[in-house]
């Protein structure tokens, strides 16, 4: 018992060396994530899904026709919650795509307009950029596909209506007065479209906010990603030092276990820190997140602690990947990959309802989407036992597994 | 010649060291086949939202039509059929959907109706949903685009009906076949391009696989860390006692280039299999300049930091402000004072955007002047 304390204290004075490090570290990303968090969740409305899709068109045209109907689409039209239509000149427009201020611009060319009424629809270049990534600019597919739908099924049902008269009716002499008849009350069905939908809120109810959601996923991301600057003190390059400890009676389960211990001290300090900080930062100083404003000061203090097997597994999973390498560069490799391939998949980045049901599936039985999930229920209040049985269930596999491979090359 | 020549043969022996170990293989192989199941994975059903469609009356042929069109069109909304509209409702309540579309009985009578300008125009489909965000507004517009032929038709035989013809002179199927019939314009009407001319692919669209290039990107650069942190570890260690400090730049070029071409050829390759690639030859120019931008930054950084404390302890840190100022998950917030530090910010805007390509060049030679620079102070 007392080696195993002495060898569990050495081993802690050497992690011990990085610790001022990561925990400066850690303050800088909760202050910049805390910062970006509620620059992603901000406008009077409270959440960045309010905001509108800033479109720009480019254009001169001879008459003002395209700019009336521009106005009337900006005032009457139900697209105007959702979509904020800027007219711009095209040095502009590209200026304004590059920093972000709008998701893409129409080309329009001056004679469009003309040549529309005439019959002839011609093409109209839409610039975007692929840097607009976000969920909003991902939409403009599915907006570019209505306009046409709309355009197309109106003139069906001009030109229709205009061969009907050709082939059946006696009197075609004002066929051309129906179709501007039919043609401008087309214009108010579009308008009016929205209202065949009569639409309902219930409310979020007991579940998270996208906000808080978004929370417990940057917290499991750092958790994960925390590992890293440990592979210098953890990785083993030879097993000389092992095999003599083996040789002197102390197996490789005590040496992994006082191993783990002083990595598991250093982590759960290091997520104390980020936690704490994270959930002052944006629950109560910013105000971004309103699950978390929500928690007292104890609660708050105590965050850690209820998160200790969410901890527990991620440290076991990130120990593991340390004995699976035997070099600096294959460690924050398989580090940074696994943290990264486990978060994504775990929704982390997105959140998990992204993903296909295959997805869903499987992160519910990973470290990190149970740790995700586990976060996510002690936010809204619906923490279960389960969670922690799983999580407690996979540290004791995951060190169970390290321990045998410690063992195995210590033997080769 | 002869410095060219040990150089390469150096950067081989060095390779070799790394290679040999089975890990790290693995990982490089990892890399590729992860992004082709990613990519494979994307294709599955998937969706930003995610609506619960359901019908009062499953007999009904255009609500059935509606539903079977949304449920097997491609969108980025899923869509799940209920049983009932009470169990859509119950969808939505328990969070396992957005909203719920509930489609009424007698579509057609009330499409007739609200395509009749003379009547009152009810509202006639039910949305449930859980809050009143843009997305689910913009959803809206998919079920009015899924609607509205329905309603153009309407209002089409309605104007005919009250203002030409009568039933007698031509029926409601007749005036369907003439409406099928038009071929009318605009079906392509926008033309989808990047501000460089180059057209929109699906596939770099596609929102679970976006970041795939950008991930790859960080994940170069992390090799040029961890290479960083290999070459602190020997130099402490002593391995370079012997060599005369003169030649030491370039062996530290070598331990940088060594790890950052592996995974960047790992890399490469994954966005071949991912589909992602604008143009071989191009990707290949972006990936090289990426490179010697990488080496030359990880460089950098590493005669700055000169402890493999400090060094590790900025990765994760790295990573995550990589993450966000670079165009990868979101739409970057505009820093430029730190933007114009990071490599990736210039590999990933080079892609659809070639004046980067000059711009990374630019960044290479100054961060590998610098690195000189202040390799030459130190050694004094």
């Amino acid at each position: 018992m007392r080696r195993q304390f002495v060898y569990f204290s050495l081993q802690l004075k050497r992690a011990a060396r990085y610790l001022p490090f990561i925990i400066a570290v850690t303050l800088t990303l909760c202050v910049s994530l805390s910062l970006a968090l509620s620059s992603l969740v901000t406008t009077d409305q409270g959440d960045a899904r309010h905001k509108k899709i800033k479109v720009a068109t480019v254009g001169e045209f001879v008459d003002s026709y395209f700019d009336f109907g521009v106005s009337a689409i900006q005032s009457m039209d139900s697209s105007r919650f959702a979509i904020e239509i800027l007219d711009m000149t095209e040095d502009e427009a590209s200026n304004a795509l590059k920093n972000g201020e709008i998701v893409g611009y129409a080309l329009i060319p001056s004679d469009f307009i003309i040549d529309a009424i005439s019959g002839d629809v011609g093409h109209i270049q839409f610039v975007t950029n692929n840097s607009g990534v976000d969920m909003f600019s991902l939409f403009k597919k599915e907006i570019l596909e209505l306009i046409s739908c709309l355009l197309v099924e109106s003139q069906n049902g001009v030109y229709a209506m205009e061969e009907i008269v050709f082939d059946i009716c006696v009197d075609q002499s004002d066929v051309y007065d129906h179709m501007t008849v039919l043609s401008t009350s087309y214009v108010s069905l579009i308008f009016n479209r929205s209202n065949t939908l009569e639409i309902e809120i219930i409310g979020i109810g007991d579940s998270l906010s996208f906000a808080g959601y978004m929370f417990s996923g940057l917290t499991v991301l750092i958790m994960l990603l925390c590992a890293i600057p440990c592979c210098p003190i953890f990785i083993k390059r030879d097993m000389a030092h092992s095999r003599l400890m083996n040789s002197n009676r102390f197996s490789p389960i005590q040496q992994i276990l006082g191993e783990y211990s002083a990595f598991f001290c250093v982590m759960l300090i290091n997520t104390a820190i980020l936690v704490i900080s994270m959930t002052l930062g944006a629950g109560k100083i910013l105000n971004v997140i309103p699950d978390l404003a929500e928690l007292t000061n104890i609660e708050i203090l105590t965050l850690p602690l209820r998160l200790l097997p969410a901890t527990l597994a991620i440290t076991a999973l990130q120990f593991l990947l340390f004995e699976l390498t035997d070099s600096l560069i294959s460690s924050v490799l398989l580090q940074f990959f696994t943290a990264v391939a486990l978060a994504y998949t775990s929704g982390c980045f997105y959140p998990i309802s992204f993903f296909p049901k295959a997805i869903q599936a499987f992160s519910k039985f990973t470290p990190s989407g149970l740790s995700r999930a586990y976060l996510s229920s002690i936010l809204s209040g619906a923490e279960s036992l389960l969670y922690v049985v799983a999580l407690i269930a996979y540290t004791l596999v995951l060190l169970t597994v390290t321990v045998m491979i410690r063992a195995r090359r210590i033997r080769t | 010649m002869e410095k060219i020549i040990t150089f390469f043969n150096r950067f081989l022996i060095l390779n070799k060291r790394i290679l040999k170990k089975k890990i790290f293989l693995f990982i490089l192989l990892l890399i590729p086949l992860s992004v082709a199941c990613l990519a494979i994975a994307s294709n599955a059903d998937a969706g930003i939202i995610t609506v619960a469609l359901a019908a009062e009356d499953i007999s009904d042929p255009i609500a059935s039509e509606i539903i079977d069109d949304l449920e097997n069109g491609d969108s980025l909304i899923r869509f799940v059929v209920a049983d009932s509209p009470a169990d859509a409702v119950s969808l939505v309540e328990s969070a396992e959907a957005d909203a719920a579309w509930i489609f009424p009985q007698n579509m057609k009578e009330k499409i007739a109706e609200f395509a009749d300008f003379s009547s009152e125009r009810n509202r006639f489909m039910l949305i449930i949903q859980r809050e009143d965000s843009v997305l689910l507004k913009l959803s809206h517009e998919k079920l009015n685009s899924t609607l509205y032929p329905y309603l153009s038709l309407a209002h089409c035989e309605d104007y005919i009906y009250d203002n030409l013809l009568t039933t007698s002179d031509i029926s409601s199927e007749a005036i369907k076949q003439y409406y099928d019939s038009i071929d009318a314009e605009g079906a392509d009407l926008f033309q989808m391009v990047y501000a460089s001319g180059v057209n929109a692919n699906d596939n770099e669209q596609n929102y679970l696989l976006s970041p795939a290039r950008g991930l790859l990107a960080i994940l170069i650069m992390l090799g040029g860390l961890a290479a960083a942190m290999f070459y602190t570890s020997d130099e402490s260690s002593g391995v370079f006692d012997r060599m005369p400090r003169g030649r030491r730049f370039a062996i530290a070029i070598e331990y940088h280039a060594v790890a950052v071409f592996d995974v960047a050829i790992a890399a490469f390759v994954a966005i071949l299999l991912g589909g992602l690639s604008v143009s071989f030859f191009y990707e290949l120019a972006a990936m090289l300049l990426y490179m010697i931008a990488v080496v030359g930054s990880c460089m950098l950084l590493r005669l700055i930091c000169h402890k493999n404390r400090l060094l590790a302890s900025l990765t994760p840190a790295l990573s995550i402000i990589m993450a966000v100022l670079c165009p990868i998950f979101i739409a970057p917030p505009i820093i430029p004072i730190l933007q114009y530090l990071l490599p990736p910010y210039y590999y990933l805007n080079s892609i659809y955007k070639p004046e980067f390509l000059g711009y990374i060049a630019i960044y290479s030679v100054v961060v590998s002047a610098a690195s000189y620079l202040v390799y030459r102070v130190r050694s004094r």
